[in-house]
């Protein structure tokens, strides 16, 4: 396997400190450098990405008194796929007082990751997630309330206690509103400057730092040059090099994939979350999945009939033929298992011949029980609006009809490594939410992803790039400077290039079979012998899209087949690091399923002596070996056993 | 089960015009399946603005056969078999090219308004609130800011010298919102009328039928919000209160410096 790769120094976490766990976070906020309040005004900061990473990061930072300057591709920071997050957020605040407390978080959080995260950022993540709380009500985020007026809790995926904060099923969309009315105010405010329709297509590094960043300018195609004394990418997760996801269609790596050939260490990046409850794919021509939220699992109840191939309506489908497969291997968490495993169960039993729906690719979820046992309109109340998004998508009527669903890609765990500091290998270069790597190990838990963007940025990084800051600003630049010069000039070559292939076949058709080869090899079971035969299809491919590709138009206007033409290009040299690094890891954890190690009862099997560790990979050039740095996890706090949910 | 459908789709900016295709469409499609499919296989550089396709971001907004709708939840099962479809951009907003507009008017419009100021001498974890009290404005907080009921108001549709004046049904939404939150404390019932125009509204209800998140926007914000407005200016109670110093609290002003030639008008 030598071949893929070469294996290079490790790598470790220099800023969490020593100590106990419980105050490494107050030790490091303490022991950071600071920025006097005058001195900010003079320090720049880019932030790339606006969904509740990016605008709680522009608005925290642009409040302390940095000059900030934003970055969307979309039309307004409102349009970010944050908004798409239905069902919570967690915190710990223990208000059921039904035994959770900050460590329980952590411990949950650590065992839901399959015990390949960092301890430090893990707990450092569930002492901030009772602040975001505060944060947010004082925001008027419409946080769901219980009878007394208190805020409501409801449980999740994955754990046994009540401490998911909600708003309806429109948790991100609230605390979306949240975080963009306070970024909206420092727009007004003057300290963040904010580019809509800007896409970033080069990160600018001189004198070993990371001081900018080329953007395209979406409607006029105008290449721009900016300038900061830091940048942060928060830009989002890369699920859409699966073509099929359930991310949104903008969703794409380029920020990160173009920091990671300058320098930045990419870590994990095989770590994908295939979500159970997705509305199934329907048709040929399908261009995005839709999610539905995982809270749905609370009150609904997975099944399949026993008997594959069954052609009766599911309503007249006795009990007894039933398989409540969920319930049924897992007594103690039911259907309220972690989305890997309740994704490969749904994935088990269609392999088995037992699911439903056209091509036999679904599950029924079925609400039938709940709204007998609550009454129909207390199922309204708590789900109303994820069956009115199924009946308009689908069609068919939830509170009649079981819903069908089938896992689809979600979220990827994996991202840009960073340190204790959320910087990257690249000085001056920080990555937050689901562009880093660092707090949910193989496997994130359900209404973890808001939690942890707003804290990254609300909390985190605020308290963390002072400590960078505080050596600057940084030598003037401009335009001129050759680092400058030589990344506008990179970015020119390619757009150049890509309109001048002219090819027969357009940019969809490349993306569809290279999501369609990491589904199949890639995707919830990943064998050696599949992920070879990936590897060599993604290398062709590539090929053949570089000679082929037909990009029609200029540069100079609104191009969406450009854009995208540059998005793949960038998905193909992910696509092939993905599947070496899930080759390179010979063990099943978390959301990375390796057939050749498996329980008897078919649950992902660990190898801690050999796996325990991150896998951060640096770039050696298109089509050379990367090489592999591995970051050692020690556990000192949470003992490392094989998960059951049994 | 494909038929195939004729489309005719606008292809150009302001001065564009509309161009005719047959197209394949097959069951349980929707428009923007379509306008996709044109893109596969007839028109690649056609320009259609989409996102999370679930009808949540708000980006695909278009006009079909004339009627604001998000072409990412318009079945093609609602249109007659033989019925051509029209796609236009929203007539409201200038056109940047084919189906995508040029909607920032509407973000000038959201930075005017006076963000959310709760009560500073709250406690965090102290402030209670009745879920009526929260389902209230969460109503308004469904809006996806697709700018439907901003393309069909005919106040700013047919008008464009009122754009300066009129913050449009969305706006006055959002401050609807925040004056019925219990903690809000910032009053903005006066700049809704003078600088943001809810007096321009006559409550033809175009808004509500538009929404694809089917919110009551005339009913339950605009019409309650002008109740406000009235009850703040017009009331002769209040107004000899206001003058003899018995009513406390001063009106929240428009967000500074956000209204371009604001500051040398005054």
């Amino acid at each position: 396997m030598t071949e893929l790769y070469i294996e290079g120094d490790p790598i470790r976490d220099e800023k969490a400190p020593e100590g106990p766990i419980q105050e490494r976070w107050d030790k490091r906020r303490f022991s950071a450098k600071l920025v006097n309040p005058a001195n900010r005004r003079k320090l720049s900061v880019i932030i790339v990405g606006t969904g509740l990473a990016g605008a709680s990061a522009a608005a925290t930072l642009g409040e302390a008194g940095y000059q900030v300057t934003s970055f969307c591709y979309q039309d307004s920071p409102r349009r970010a796929h944050s908004i798409a997050a239905q069902g919570g957020i967690n915190a710990a605040k223990n208000y059921r007082n039904d035994g959770d407390s900050i460590y329980r978080l952590f411990y949950d959080t650590v065992k839901g990751g399959d015990f390949r995260s960092r301890e430090s950022n893990v707990h450092r993540l569930a002492q901030v997630s009772v602040e975001i709380i505060d944060q947010c009500v004082a925001q008027g985020v419409p946080f769901a309330r219980e009878y007394g007026g208190l805020l409501d809790n409801r449980s999740f995926g994955g754990v046994q206690v009540s401490r998911t904060f909600y708003a309806r099923g429109q948790t991100g969309q609230q605390l979306l509103i949240g975080a963009y009315q306070a970024l909206e105010r420092q727009v007004a405010a003057g300290t963040v400057e904010m580019n809509t329709r800007h896409e970033m297509l080069e990160v600018i590094v001189a004198g070993g730092r990371a001081r900018g960043i080329i953007a395209r300018d979406m409607v006029t195609g105008e290449i721009e040059t900016h300038f900061a004394d830091a940048v942060v990418l928060a830009t989002g997760g890369y699920g859409n090099v699966f073509y099929l996801s359930t991310n949104a269609m903008g969703c794409n790596v380029t920020a990160a994939w173009r920091a990671h050939r300058k320098g930045a260490l990419f870590a994990n990046p095989c770590y994908t979350q295939i979500h159970p409850t997705c509305i199934p794919v329907s048709g040929e021509y399908q261009s995005k999945l839709t999610l539905m939220s995982e809270s749905l699992r609370n009150d609904g109840r997975i099944w399949v009939p026993k008997k594959g191939g069954d052609p009766r309506d599911p309503r007249d489908i006795p009990e007894e033929e039933r398989d409540y497969y969920l319930e049924r291997r897992y007594p103690a968490f039911g259907n309220l298992v972690p989305r890997d495993i309740a994704s490969r169960a749904a994935k088990n039993v269609c392999d088995e011949g037992r699911g439903v729906g056209p091509g036999g690719l679904g599950v029924y979820l079925d609400f039938a029980d709940a709204i007998k046992r609550m009454g129909r309109p207390a199922v309204e109340a708590r789900y109303g609006n994820l069956f009115d998004m199924y009946q308009r998508i689908t069609g068919e009527n939830p509170y009649e009809v079981p819903m069908r669903i089938y896992p689809a890609v979600h979220y990827t765990m994996g991202g840009l490594w960073v340190d204790y500091d959320l910087q990257s290998t690249l000085p001056g270069l920080f990555v937050t939410g689901e562009a880093n790597f660092s707090d949910h190990g193989a496997n994130r838990l359900g209404a973890s992803a808001l939690m942890q963007g707003l804290a990254d940025g609300y909390f985190v990084l605020p308290n963390t790039v002072n400590d960078y800051l505080a050596d600057g600003p940084f030598e003037k630049l401009d335009e001129n400077t050759p680092e400058a010069r030589e990344a506008s000039e990179t970015v020119r070559a390619r757009i150049d290039r890509l309109l001048s292939i002219n090819g027969t076949r357009t940019v969809d058709s490349f993306h569809k079979e290279l999501g369609q080869i990491m589904w199949d090899y890639c995707g919830m079971e990943r064998t050696e012998e599949g992920l070879r035969k990936a590897i060599d299809r993604i290398r062709e491919l590539r090929g053949e899209f570089w000679q082929n590709v037909r990009v029609l138009g200029s540069n100079d206007e609104l191009n969406q087949a450009l854009e995208k033409a540059g998005r793949v290009a960038d998905f193909f040299e992910l696509a092939e690091l993905m599947c070496i690094d899930a080759l390179h890891r010979r063990e099943s954890c978390g959301g990375h399923f390796r057939a050749e190690s498996q329980t008897e009862d078919g649950e992902a099997l660990r190898d801690d002596d050999e796996f325990a560790y991150v896998a951060a990979w640096e770039f050696a050039g298109t089509g050379e070996q990367p090489v592999l740095r591995k970051e050692d996890l020690e556990y000192e706090y949470v003992e490392m056993k094989q998960r059951s949910y049994k | 089960m494909a038929t195939e459908r004729t489309f005719r789709v606008w292809r150009g900016d302001d001065d564009g015009e509309l161009a005719e295709y047959r197209v394949e469409v097959n069951e349980g499609e929707v428009v923007l399946d379509v306008l996709h499919r044109l893109q596969a296989t007839q028109v690649p550089d056609l320009a259609v603005r989409w996102n999370c396709k679930a009808g949540k971001c708000g980006s695909c907004s278009v006009e079909i056969n004339g009627r604001p709708r998000l072409s990412c939840m318009a079945r093609m099962s609602t249109f007659d078999p033989d019925e051509t479809i029209i796609v236009t951009p929203m007539r409201t907003f200038p056109v940047i090219r084919d189906l995508v507009c040029d909607v920032s008017y509407n973000y000038q419009k959201a930075r005017e308004i006076p963000s959310f100021t709760p009560d500073p001498k709250t406690e965090p974890g102290d402030f209670r609130m009745y879920q009526a009290d929260v389902g209230r404005p969460q109503e308004f907080r469904k809006c996806i800011e697709c700018f439907l009921c901003q393309n069909v108001c005919h106040v700013i549709r047919d008008h464009e010298e009122n754009k300066e004046n009129f913050s449009g049904p969305r706006f006055l939404m959002r401050v609807a919102e925040l004056e019925m939150h219990p903690e809000d404390t910032a009053d903005r019932r006066n700049i809704a009328q003078e600088d943001f125009g809810l007096g321009y509204c006559n409550i033809t209800k175009c808004c509500t039928e538009v929404c694809p998140e089917n919110i009551r926007i005339t009913d339950n914000s605009l019409i309650p919000l002008k109740e406000r407005v009235a009850d703040r200016r017009y009331d002769p109670v209040v107004w000899l209160g206001s003058k003899i110093g018995l009513r406390k609290g001063a009106d929240t002003p428009m967000v500074p410096n956000t209204r371009p030639g604001r500051e040398a008008e005054e």
